[in-house]
This record gives C-alpha cells, structure tokens and sequence, in this order.
C-alpha cells in the first residue's frame, strides 16, 4: 500500500546507501550518504561527497551519485529493519553534508522516526540553526565534526571559518529534548589540530554544554586517497600519517579532564 | 589454553597432524575372504559374516596418550574401500590413488598387488558400482557425460546420511540388541513361507554382526592389557588398564558411566563406517544423549569437569581419524577427504523446553581445543528457548576461525521434518545430517544426497537447444531455438521443460539406485539400533526404520540460474537493451570479442543484493523445481531436494558454457545459495535477506549457506555481538543454515605458496569444513575469491 507523508517525493542526490555498518551509532546501521558539502576539508576521506553534481572517474567506470526521492531512500531502509531489531540499529544520514539538501533529510529523518526507525545524522553543522533544529526534533543521536577550534585555521584547512558551527553546537548542547544524545567528534590530524593547546580549549568549549554525551577522538586515516586518484583531484597531505596509539591516548587525556573523551 | 588437559589434547593432535593420509586394503581383503567362504548363501549373510570376518581380524592400535580408543584402518587417517560396492574405482586409480588432485591416498606397491591379487578378481562385474554401469540407461548415461548431471556417487558409497541410534545403542547395549534378535528368530519358524524366512534371515545377519563388533572391543581391551604389561609408565599403565576395563565392557553392555558411553558411540560409529565406507554416520544430539550420564560422574565426584572436557576433546580427535576414501571424481564434488559426521549442540526437548545443558557448552569448546576439521559442529539455535550464553560461546567458537559451529534456525529444521512427513510428537528431536541435511536419531532411513542437478546446465540447456557446449552433441531435450522466443513467458517454459527433463533423468537413476540398495546393500550394523528393524524384521536398507523419506536430489548453481533468468528479463523483455540473437551470438563465442554485450550482462540485476525483480526469481523456480522433485514417488516416499553443493559447484561448472548471468563458460557456478562472488555488493545483510527469498524449508535435504568474514572485524565484545545479530536475524528471516569461514585473504593466499606454514589452516569449503592446503588449486581460487564483506567493525 502506498504511504503517504509530507515531502514523500522530494527528491535528493543520494551518494550510496551502504548496509551493515558498525561505525555511525549503535547496532547495525544502514547509512544514507548525501552528494554535496560547503567544506574541502583537506583530509576528506570520502572526496566524491563532495560535489553536489553527479560525477564520474576519469575512466568512466565508476558514477558517483544519483537521484532519488525520500520514498526511494524509505524503501532501502526499510529492508534492514530485521537487522535493527536485533542490534538496536536503524538509519545514519550523512555525507557529503546532510544539511546540504535540508529539505530531503528533514523529511526522511521524520518519515523513519514515524515508522519507528532509530535515526542518526553524521554532520559538521555548517548551516543555519532554521535548517537544524527541525531534524533534531525527531533524532535519536547527532554526531557532530568539530575539527578546530582556531577559527582562521578552521578556515585555512576546510574552507569556513567556524564561528556558525560553534553557535550551533552551543545550541544543540543545550536543546531540551529528552531521547536525543549529541556527540562530538574530532578527526586527530597530525600536527593541524592536535596540539595541547587546541585540545585544552576544545575541552574548556565542550565542558559547559550539559548536553554533549561524549568527545570522540577519530585517528586520521589514508582510504580515500584511492579515490582522489580515481577523481583526478590532488590529495594535498600526501606524507601524513596515522597517529599511533601512544599519541591518541595523550590526546584523549587532556580533553577528558573536561569532558568524557573515547578514543 | 592454560588447562592441564591440554596438554595431551595438543600431543594427540600433533600426532593427527603427523600421518600421511593411506589406502587400507586389509578390510577389503576380509570382507572378500568372507564373501568367498559363504559363496551361495543369501547375501545378507554374506555381508554380515564379512563384517564379523573384518571386525575379528583387521589390524587394532592404541596410540600413546589415548583415552579412547579404536579405528577403521591399520592406522589413523586412512581409507577404506568397500569392494561389495566399488571395488573397480581403485583398480582405475591403480596408479594415480597416490598423487591425484583431490584428496589422494597413499597406496604401497605391496597393498597394490594384494589387491589385485586377492581383492579385485572376485569383485569385477559384481559389485554395485559395475552392476550400475552394466544398467545404466542411455538418458541417464548421455546426461551424466555431458556433466549436466553427477549421479555415480551413492553407486561408490553406500549408506550414511543418517542419525544411528544412540539412545538405542546406550540403553541396551550390542549385547542386549543381539538378545531380541535372537528371541525374535528363536520365535519364528522358516515353515511359514519366504517372509519369514527373510525375517530370520534378517535376525541372523544381525546376531552375527553383533558377535563382530563385541569381538572387535575385546581385541582393544586384550591389546590395552598386553600394552599395560609392557609399560614402565604407572600413570599409562593405569590408564590402560582403565581403557581394558571400558572395552571389555561397551558396547557390549549399556555404558554405566560418561566415559563408557562415550567410547561405546566411538566403537558403534567405527563398525557403522567400516560396513559402508560412507559419510554422514552422524552423531546427533551428544548432549542429549549423555548428559545423564555426566551428571551422575559429577554429581557422584567420580570425575572432574575437566575429566570430562578432556574426554569428550579425546572423542572429537578419534571421529577426525576417520578418512573418506572415495573416487577421484566424486572426492573432486566434495574434497577435503571430508566425513561430514555431524555433532549437533542446543535446540529444545520433547517438552518444548530449552536443552541446552553444560555438555551444549562443552561439545563446543571441544571443537574450539582441537581445532580439526571433524566432528562437524553445529547448533541448533532456537531463539525462543535457547540463551544468549549458549549463542555467544558459539559465535565465540566462530570468531576463533574454527569455521565451526555452523548455526541451523531450529524451527527451520522442525519444518524440514514435518514436510519429510514425521510428525511434531517426534520432530523435534530432528538432528542435522552430513552437510546441512535433516534427519531423525534411529528413526529415519533415506540417502540425503543421491547426486547434483547442474541449475547452470538447465540454463546452458535453453539457451543452445539441449545440445552440449562441450561435444556439440544432443544430450538434452529440444525446447525450441531461443531466438525464436517471442516474450518472456516462452523463455520461462523452456526452462521449465528443462527442469522436467534433469529431474526425470534423476528419478530415473534413483530407481536402479533403490533396486541395487535393496538387493546388495544390506546394513545390519546399522539395522541393530533401529527399533522398528527389530520389529518389523526388515533391514534398513529394506525400509526397515520407523519413517522411509524418499532419495534427496542435490542442487547446484542457484545463483547462476536466478541472474541468467533475471538477465534475460531485464535485457531482453523489459529494458530492450539486447535482442535474443546478440546474446545467443555473445554466448556461442562466449563473450568474447563482445564485451558489451557481457557489460550488459553483468549489469543486470543480481541475486545478493536485497534486489525484489532478481530475488522474486529465487522463489518462483526453485517452488517449481521442488514440487516437480516431489511427484516423483518411490517405495520410501516421494523425493526430496537439497541445496548442498559441498564443493560440486567447481567440477560441475567445467561443463557448462556461457551464461545470461555474465558468467564465463567452464568457471564454476556459484556456491551453496550464496551470491555469485563479486556480484553480492550490498555486505552480509542484503545478502541474507536475498537469499531469504529461497523456500528454504521445502528443500528438507537443507540449504547450506557460506559467508566469509575477516577476523578484524568481530573484534571486542561489539564485534561477538554483531555475530549474535546476524545469527538471531538469520532465524528472524527464515534462513535455515549459515556458517562462517573467519579467514583473511592474506592468509589464505600465504597458504597457497607454503602450504606447509598452514598444515592446520581451516576453512568453510562448503557443508563442512577442510584443511585448506588439502584442497585443489582451483577450490583454493575459488575460496580466495568470494566475496569478502568488509562492513563489519
């Protein structure tokens, strides 16, 4: 039976929906990629998310992206709610940036909390509180970037300086809703924003948002330099290396004195 | 493992480890002397007394460190041959026995020339393997040589595939057995016509196999004497001792103690191999069967639970010496010189109540200390009764590569049996059979596996007219040119036509199967823990068990034939992306020189993938495959199908051209239900779900479903809990059967240069599990490239 429900035909660049993932909140999770994002970050690790248009390889052998309506999207979720029964799963929107195309994920995050779908969003918040607050009104969990908090370095390695990010952070940590858990994430890139000084002032940040269920240390990591080969595009930070254990357990030290960090 | 037990498990099993795989010959050489020296009488008798003659004479050994004791051979790990049913496969492989590809035997000159001096002679035309040829009908015989269809198999082995009667064997004892049936034949008289002569006859051949096997026990309970005599050692000579006490014992009498009844199984489970040569004696519900016993041992302070654990990893080391000796092409269907014997774990009670009890846990951990390839561990999950504990331990077992135990939906089983036609008041103590058949402990007499339906030839059949890609040569019925077919529905006839024909061809082949059984197959040793034999004084062979289950059909290649019909859907009929003529041109040349064409093919829809239009296609032929198995009756009922290609998928394929599914001709098909590899994109979920679209529990012979996870990605507490998650989903989506091979590609191809850093890598061929280096090239290829999933955390 057809359902009906508001912006069930919207239509969104989907980047690729990928099925039984363990890494983008609890259980088994079916994450829905979004085409398109307002930051270069320099250490992208998924560089075909970040153009809104569809785009091929070089080769023409790979096609990145494609259009589809929010009931589209539905349909595919839908078909791993035996997998969210079991684990405590459900859906993860991400990107690309979500908030890029806000009209489609706040319609599909709100259809799959109707249908009783856990839901999650991976974001770095670099839109305007209009467009976040409806769609954390019917999540279950935000994972949000927070990669400097230097604003001008923000700016040198991603593109935007972070004064709009800050301010939404700063909201959402004090949003009043009962089932919703916001967490943090940084991505450790060596020697960009890993110093004890960055640390300490993420941690003073952090500490006086009673919402913030937790800081998540990421340990930067080299799987998308293949494609940057495959997109023709240049990977500026060709020599740098994954932080090894010792140095991300340093890390994690001095947030936590302010706030609970994982590694 | 910091357990003391371990120590001699680890010494036992480098001893496994240490033999070189050999030909037996002396056991034929019995069985011949004692057919030559009771020429003329019936041939049940016959069988029986060259069993006795076998079980009396055959060489015995007791290896250092055993606590349980016995074998089929002159020593561990080597084939035996039944002459009464193939004695010509050796007299082909005379010279290549020894170093052929798939599982080879080593075969001295001095046993090569007892053999054809003494075995072969009275065995040419005689046994069932060359009666078989001698009536082989031309339809059958053109198919099975344009390797549209296997069907020489169960001519070269004879029964197993069943679940012997253990509570039978524990509870009266060989002795006991041997008692009713000599009170039954002392109350007949052989005036009142041919049936009861058959009936006395049939008591006979059960008194003396019984006097064989009791012998057999008091050989091994007089060497472990003569062994306690010689040893300097008190602790061995204690142990001995205590080993002579156990044999002079059981299975002659019911077992008063764990230890007893555990080597009681062992000798029945040898004497059942030795009879027929055959895989699958399977040992059922072990933690049913012996947990009064291990209750009372413990309860009572007579032994440890380390005692216990150390036993029952004793029991496993002993059921892995059996090796399958079979023929070159039948080991190439199912290689790894693999006895499928199965050991099942969990499930309920006859009250609907869970089972699971300490021995559930223990038969696991057996199979995690001695990390062999036998016994086939396996669970029946049910996940309304069973606790998660006992779900952990085994996906505990999984993520330490054992490959074992494989994981049956429990209700899937119970289904499996009510459609075999057992009723609920006893199919819930259904046991899983050889690869990921069913079956019923004492009770439930059929073979499982009589030979392979090629789904891939079905497909090659329809699109060139019956004719062979192979010879050129009609080998098939005509269903019409394909490029004549004007809509899909015709194209959905000639495929159905041609499923009629292989299914007819197999039915027929199953009629001389059951007449050749009936005449030349009798089973005593097996016949005497069947109640219903005793009763009815008919061998099982003969119909003798309480239920009969039509002959299992084995089918191969469902990938292949879902993505070929959903490829001709979509190109053809839908999308109009291809004419009929391209693709039957793209197919005659196979594919080469037209690579758009296999582009396209490849593209189109592929089971694996959660995809409705290509999955929709996995109910709708194989509903119309198995109810077109099912009209076909015999004396045991009407058949019944499986979809267990063991590693069938390989050699099967070679005769196989081009597909509509992209696949090239002569590569393998695809394994068990599974995706074909690479094209299941989706990870393991959608992969599930896909193959959740089968009708699995009308396939009562099982569907075996392989996945292949890196070990990386069950780490920590998350990562045994994923496992659990795909488990309970698996049963929350109807899928009968699953197993995990927990091996990372590095390892597996390190394997392949130096074979002898892996000696005891294990892994998931198929239904059951091998030594990797054991396996052929070609099936180590093939296991390298399955698709990995790589989703996991």
């Amino acid at each position: 039976m057809r359902q009906e429900y508001e912006g069930r035909d919207l239509t969104g660049t989907v980047l690729r929906i990928e099925k039984s993932s363990i890494y983008d909140g609890d259980g088994l999770r079916t994450v829905v990629f979004m085409k398109g994002c307002p930051l270069r970050c320099k250490w992208c690790s998924t560089p075909e998310g970040m153009n809104e248009k569809i785009e091929t390889t070089k080769d023409g052998k790979i096609t990145y992206g494609s259009i589809m309506t929010v009931e589209e999207v539905m349909e595919e979720v839908r078909k791993d709610i035996p997998f969210y029964f079991h684990s405590g799963g459900g859906m993860t929107v991400s990107g690309g940036e979500m908030l890029f195309q806000p009209e489609f994920v706040t319609a599909l995050v709100k259809e799959a909390c109707k249908e009783g779908i856990n839901t999650a969003v991976e974001t770095s918040f670099y839109s305007s509180w209009r467009r976040i607050e409806p769609i954390l009104s019917c999540l279950n969990t935000a994972f949000v970037d927070l990669k400097l908090m230097d604003s001008s370095k923000h700016r040198e390695f991603t593109g935007v300086r972070n004064e709009i990010i800050l301010n939404n952070i700063k909201k959402a940590g004090n949003i009043d809703l009962p089932n919703f858990k916001l967490i943090i994430r940084r991505p450790l890139i060596p020697g960009v924003n890993d110093s004890e000084e960055e640390l300490e002032s993420l941690g003073q940040f952090l500490e006086k948002l009673p919402r913030v269920h937790h800081l998540q240390l990421l340990p930067y990591h080299r799987y998308g330099t293949d494609t940057y080969r495959k997109l023709g595009i240049d990977y500026e930070l060709k020599d740098m290396q994954t932080p090894s254990d010792q140095h991300m357990e340093w890390c994690r030290s001095i947030t936590n004195k302010y706030i609970k960090t994982i590694v | 493992m910091s357990e003391e037990y371990m120590n001699r498990i680890n010494a036992l099993r480098d001893k496994y480890l240490s033999h070189r795989v050999e030909m037996d010959i002396l056991d034929s050489y019995y069985v011949t002397e004692a057919f030559k020296a009771t020429e003329g009488q019936p041939w049940q008798i016959q069988k029986a007394t060259a069993m006795k003659n076998v079980y009396e004479k055959k060489p015995i050994y007791i290896q250092d460190h055993e606590l349980l004791v016995g074998g089929v051979a002159f020593k561990p790990r080597a084939g035996i041959l039944n002459p009464d049913s193939a004695c010509s496969v050796i007299e082909k492989e005379l010279d290549t026995i020894s170093t052929r590809k798939y599982d080879p035997f080593y075969l001295s000159e001095e046993n090569k020339k007892l053999f054809m001096d003494k075995v072969a002679p009275y065995w040419r035309g005689k046994c069932v393997l060359d009666r078989w040829d001698a009536m082989m009908p031309d339809d059958v015989r053109t198919m099975r040589d344009g390797g549209m269809l296997y069907v020489d198999k169960k001519f070269v082995r004879g029964y197993g595939e069943n679940t012997p009667g253990w509570r039978t064997l524990l509870k009266k004892g060989i002795g006991g057995i041997k008692k009713e049936a000599e009170q039954k034949l002392a109350s007949l008289d052989d005036a009142d016509g041919e049936d009861v002569l058959k009936k006395m006859t049939f008591y006979k051949s059960l008194i003396i196999t019984a006097e064989g096997i009791i012998a057999l026990a008091n050989r091994h309970a007089d060497l472990a004497e003569k062994l306690a005599k010689e040893t300097a050692n008190e602790t061995r000579k204690a142990e001995l001792l205590k080993i002579a006490e156990v044999n002079r014992r059981v299975p002659e009498n019911p077992p008063r103690n764990y230890y007893e009844a555990l080597q009681s199984m062992l000798t029945y489970e040898f004497c059942l191999f030795m009879e027929q040569n055959a895989s699958s004696y399977n040992l059922g519900r072990m933690d049913q069967y012996l947990i009064e016993y291990y209750n009372k041992d413990i309860e009572e302070g007579r032994m440890t639970k380390e005692q216990a654990q150390e036993l029952l990893d004793c029991f496993w080391i002993k059921i892995a010496e059996m090796g399958l000796f079979q023929d070159g092409e039948s080991a190439a269907f199912s290689a790894g010189y693999n006895m499928t014997v199965q050991v099942t774990a969990g499930g309920i009670d006859k009250d609907s109540r869970d089972a699971v009890n300490d021995l559930s846990y223990m038969t696991i951990q057996a199979t995690m200390d001695t990390a062999l390839k036998e016994p086939n561990m396996t669970v029946r999950y049910n996940m309304a009764k069973n606790p998660d504990s006992f779900l952990r331990k085994a996906a505990e077992c999984i993520r330490m590569g054992r490959t074992m135990p494989a994981v049956y939906h429990d209700d899937a089983g119970i289904k499996m049996l009510l459609n075999k036609g057992v009723p609920l008041s006893q199919a819930w103590d259904w046991t899983p059979c050889g690869c990921v058949e069913t079956n019923l402990e004492g009770r439930l007499k059929s073979y499982t596996d009589i030979g392979e339906i090629s789904m891939g030839g079905v497909i090659d059949m329809v699109m060139n007219n019956g004719r062979s890609r192979k010879t050129g040569k009609q080998i098939s019925i005509q269903t019409g040119d394909p490029k004549t077919f004007k809509t899909f529905d015709e194209f959905v006839t000639a495929v159905k036509k041609q499923i009629d024909y292989f299914v007819h061809t197999m039915a027929t082949m199953n009629s001389y199967l059951d007449y050749l059984s009936e005449e030349y197959r009798p089973v005593a040793a097996l016949s005497l823990t069947y109640p219903n034999c005793m009763v009815t004084g008919k061998d099982y062979a003969n119909g003798g068990a309480t239920f009969n289950v039509g002959n299992g059909i084995n089918i191969i290649g469902q990938a292949d034939i879902i993505n070929s019909v959903a490829a001709v859907k979509s190109l053809i009929f839908d999308e109009k992306k291809l004419t009929m003529e391209e693709l039957c041109e793209a197919l005659d040349h196979d594919f080469k020189g037209y690579d758009e064409v296999h582009d396209l093919c490849m593209s189109a829809p592929k089971y694996g993938n959660d995809d409705p239009y290509v999955d929709k296609f996995a109910s709708k032929i194989y509903t119309y495959l198995v109810d077109q198995i099912e009209a076909y009756d015999s004396p045991f009922g009407h058949l019944t199908a499986g979809m267990l290609p063991v590693s069938g998928n390989v050699p099967i394929g070679k005769s196989v051209g081009a597909l509509p599914s992209g696949r090239e001709a002569w590569l393998p098909l695809a394994d068990g239900i599974g995706a074909t590899g690479g094209t299941d994109v989706k990870g393991a979920t959608a992969l599930l779900k896909s193959v959740s679209n089968l009708p699995h529990s009308r396939f009562t012979q099982g569907t075996q479903m392989n996945l292949k996870l890196d070990p990386k990605m069950l780490e920590g507490d998350k990562g045994l809990n994923n496992m659990m998650v795909m488990l309970k989903t698996q049963c929350t989506l109807g899928v009968y059967h699953t197993q995990y091979n927990i091996v990372n590609r590095a390892i597996l191809e390190d394997a392949q240069v130096h074979p002898k850093d892996h000696r005891d890598l294990l892994v998931r061929v198929a239904g059951y599990t091998a030594f990797f280096v054991e396996l052929g090239k070609d099936i180590q290829d093939d296991i390298i490239q399955r698709t990995e999933i790589d989703q996991f955390g």
